[in-house]
């Protein structure tokens, strides 16, 4: 049992890895909350859905494998690439004309964004759960006494390959300088010479690309998608970001993979230890008793922050 | 001009990335929306002289946006159904002639909600009666405001014993309730199946986990053991990590209490997981949207029933054929919600007024109603007299009568 909670934890932790990542870069180059973070991985979870039935629909249910990968491919790429084009009009239409407005006036906008987000998915997708087209296998692999699914397996090798190649980007590129640099201060760095505007417009594109890709690997995992679930996103990936120490990418990670072991292994175990007085209903209950034990104990979170300086 | 050419291209890339998704197949758009309060409470009270048309109002409120949301549309297709055949008919009360008027509520399955919609049903002069609401927890909030107002309040299907046990004076229910539900699960636990080791799993709801816990009664006094009692929250999609735990007590049968939704997608997450054990669940999963959400996983799915499938009932072809065309197809729930309005109507003929203390007052002198649904009696709470309940399983993507 206990190696399975371990790979239920290690697979919601990646996803939670992925979101926190892009709610992370965000938060430390702007200081804003972007509630609508969440939004976009339920979008992205939504689109992969219909290009996913439109692929489906024309090749027939049952593709062979190698069809299914391919179709695999060109649904995540495309979820992605909506996912990016929607973050970058986020950033045009409702944080930049806020820039200069303090920090109340981005964030009711960002609220705004998130419940206008959730409602034309409503009207678009209807109001009960989509189901995800089934179009991975429903076995997996055997582990110790325990299974790990194929969509899990995707997910596990998925999304380290995607923050690894983030963290070389940010770390080699002079794009990612740029952004670096903007998170460390935005004035300083506009002096001299770096297209903070680019570097703030990138930040948003790669973290919806990566709540995008999320949005799509849970979707699979769930094999359902529902309008609300940016709800529960922007949570988790808010609570794991600040966890692993805001601003901080590497911490965004780390904070997202303890999440989902802690919240699998609570669920494990806590109702056996208190006998069902603190049920698995509380599941998301335990993850928040860590983030505020963990913001008494270490504010700035396990690796702390790197928000940018305001002089 | 760069930054102006980047974000048209943008935009255009959005709106038309937009116009994609909405034009790939979506689910059916949304339902009735609710009706401007503020035009229903300034309404002057029907007053009429001879010839002219009165309207009386109807109020209706179930879960219209939610896990449940299909079933609560079907509810309320019943119900504007029955309203549409009784003003075909025509319909007189009191020498004058009356006209339905069906105002939807939707409470998306949430107390608070209720009790704000039936505060505005109460107020509503013109509203004489209510049928609502669709699930146990809203009815019981809304169920204190309807008592104070004495207005007469039948559900069609809410099923938790609690609701009839808060000592309303005006309540009744079309559906039985859930204790004969569980018990029947509880049978064929031990009966059909044969298993010795239950999982029970509720969504914390009114109805989920007072079914659930009734059913773990159930099974105790048949001497089956239940290896354990899980919870889920009623929003959750993940669950993983219950079904491990669970798998980790080995139990030879899962039980869950709860809506469609979530039933659909713990019992995926058991196919995923490999714990292939039956599956009993309670009445609300008992849905088409259970069958299209768990796709092949669903296959061998046992569902309890208050009742039987609409096709079962006698005159179902008739209904169909009149239903069908306006509001497509007949859910489970809707000869219920279309029996509840017509025993409303029942207690306006029977008052011959549009008085709503009138009509709470005849409607206890009625003693019995022959509707689609078969004979209807009512005991001192309000409780059917006549249950009946049935079991499904699913075979071959489809739901079908088991005993």
């Amino acid at each position: 049992m206990i190696v399975q909670q371990l790979i239920n934890g290690l697979v919601l932790g990646c996803v939670y890895a992925m979101l926190a990542m892009g709610f992370s870069m965000v938060f430390g180059i702007l200081r804003l909350i972007n509630f609508a973070h969440g939004e976009v991985f339920m979008i992205g979870a939504m689109v992969s859905i219909t290009v996913l039935n439109l692929l489906l629909g024309i090749s027939g249910p049952n593709a062979p494998p190698a069809l299914a990968a391919v179709f695999l491919l060109i649904t995540m790429l495309t979820a992605m690439l909506s996912c990016g084009v929607l973050g970058i009009v986020l950033e045009r239409v409702a944080y930049r004309p806020l820039r200069n407005a303090g920090m109340l006036a981005p964030l009711i906008s960002a609220i705004a964004a998130s419940t206008l987000l959730q409602n034309v998915a409503m009207l678009v997708f209807g109001r009960e759960y989509v189901p995800f087209p089934a179009i991975l296998p429903s076995g997996g692999i055997p582990i110790a006494e325990a299974t790990m699914s194929w969509k899990g397996l995707l997910i596990v090798v998925v999304a380290p390959i995607m923050m690894l190649a983030l963290n070389q980007f940010m770390m080699r590129s002079t794009l990612g300088k740029s952004m670096r640099a903007t998170a460390e201060n935005l004035e300083v760095a506009s002096y001299m010479g770096i297209d903070t505007n680019k570097a703030i417009v990138t930040a948003f594109f790669i973290g919806s690309i990566l709540a995008g890709a999320a949005g799509t690997l849970v979707g699979m995992y769930l094999n359902a998608s529902h309008y609300f679930i940016g709800f529960f996103a922007i949570i988790k990936s808010f609570t794991a970001a600040v966890l692993g120490g805001v601003g901080n990418l590497t911490g965004a990670v780390l904070g997202g993979i303890l999440l989902g072991l802690i919240e699998s292994f609570a669920i494990g175990f806590v109702p056996d230890l208190t006998n069902g007085i603190i049920g698995t209903q509380y599941k998301d209950v335990f993850a928040f008793v860590v983030l505020i034990v963990f913001l008494i104990v270490r504010p700035s979170g396990l690796l702390g922050e790197r928000i940018s300086e305001r002089a | 001009m760069r930054s102006l050419k980047f974000s048209s291209l943008v935009l255009v890339l959005w709106a038309g990335m937009l116009a994609v998704a909405c034009s790939a197949p979506a689910a059916p758009a949304p339902g009735a929306a609710p009706a401007d309060p503020k035009a229903a409470a300034t309404t002057a009270p029907a007053a009429a002289t001879g010839g002219e048309v009165v309207t009386a109002r109807i109020g209706t409120a179930g879960p219209l946006t939610g896990s449940w949301s299909k079933d609560g549309k079907d509810l309320n297709n019943g119900v504007l159904f029955a309203a549409d055949v009784v003003n075909e008919k025509g319909l007189t009360i009191g020498g004058k002639k009356v006209k339905l008027d069906v105002k939807t509520e939707d409470d998306q399955q949430d107390a608070k909600q209720a009790t704000i919609i039936a505060q505005r049903f109460v107020d509503d002069k013109s509203l004489v009666a209510v049928v609502g609401h669709y699930t146990s927890g809203t009815s019981i909030a809304a169920g204190k405001v309807y008592d104070e107002a004495g207005i007469l309040w039948i559900t069609p299907n809410a099923s938790n014993p609690s609701v009839s046990q808060q000592g309303f004076k005006n309540f009744y229910r079309v559906m039985c309730t859930d204790p004969i539900q569980a018990q029947k699960a509880a049978d064929i636990s031990g009966k059909l199946i044969g298993a010795k080791n239950v999982a029970i799993i509720d969504d914390k709801s009114q109805y989920g986990q007072g079914v659930a816990d009734m059913f773990a009664k159930g099974v105790e006094s048949a001497g089956i053991k239940v290896a354990t009692r899980e919870h889920v929250a009623d929003k959750d999609t993940e669950f993983g990590s219950i079904v491990t735990a669970i798998k980790g007590k080995n139990p030879d049968l899962v039980y869950f209490g709860g809506y469609y939704s979530q039933g659909a997608l713990i019992r995926k997450e058991m196919a995923k997981q490999g714990l292939n054990v039956p599956y009993i669940m309670s009445d609300a999963c008992f849905s088409e949207e259970f069958i299209k959400l768990a796709g092949a996983d669903g296959e061998g799915a046992y569902a309890t029933t208050l009742g039987v499938e609409p096709a079962k009932l006698p005159g179902y072809a008739d209904f169909n054929a009149k239903f069908a065309p306006k509001y497509g197809t007949v859910g489970y729930g809707t000869p219920y919600a279309y029996d509840a309005l017509m025993v409303v109507v029942e207690a306006m003929k029977k008052a011959d007024s549009l008085d709503r203390k009138a009509i709470a007052t005849a409607m206890k002198s009625i003693k019995e109603y022959n509707g689609m649904t078969g004979r209807l009696t009512w005991d001192q709470y309000g409780d059917n007299a006549s249950p009946v309940v049935s079991v499904y399983q699913v075979r071959g993507g489809k739901w079908v009568y088991v005993q």
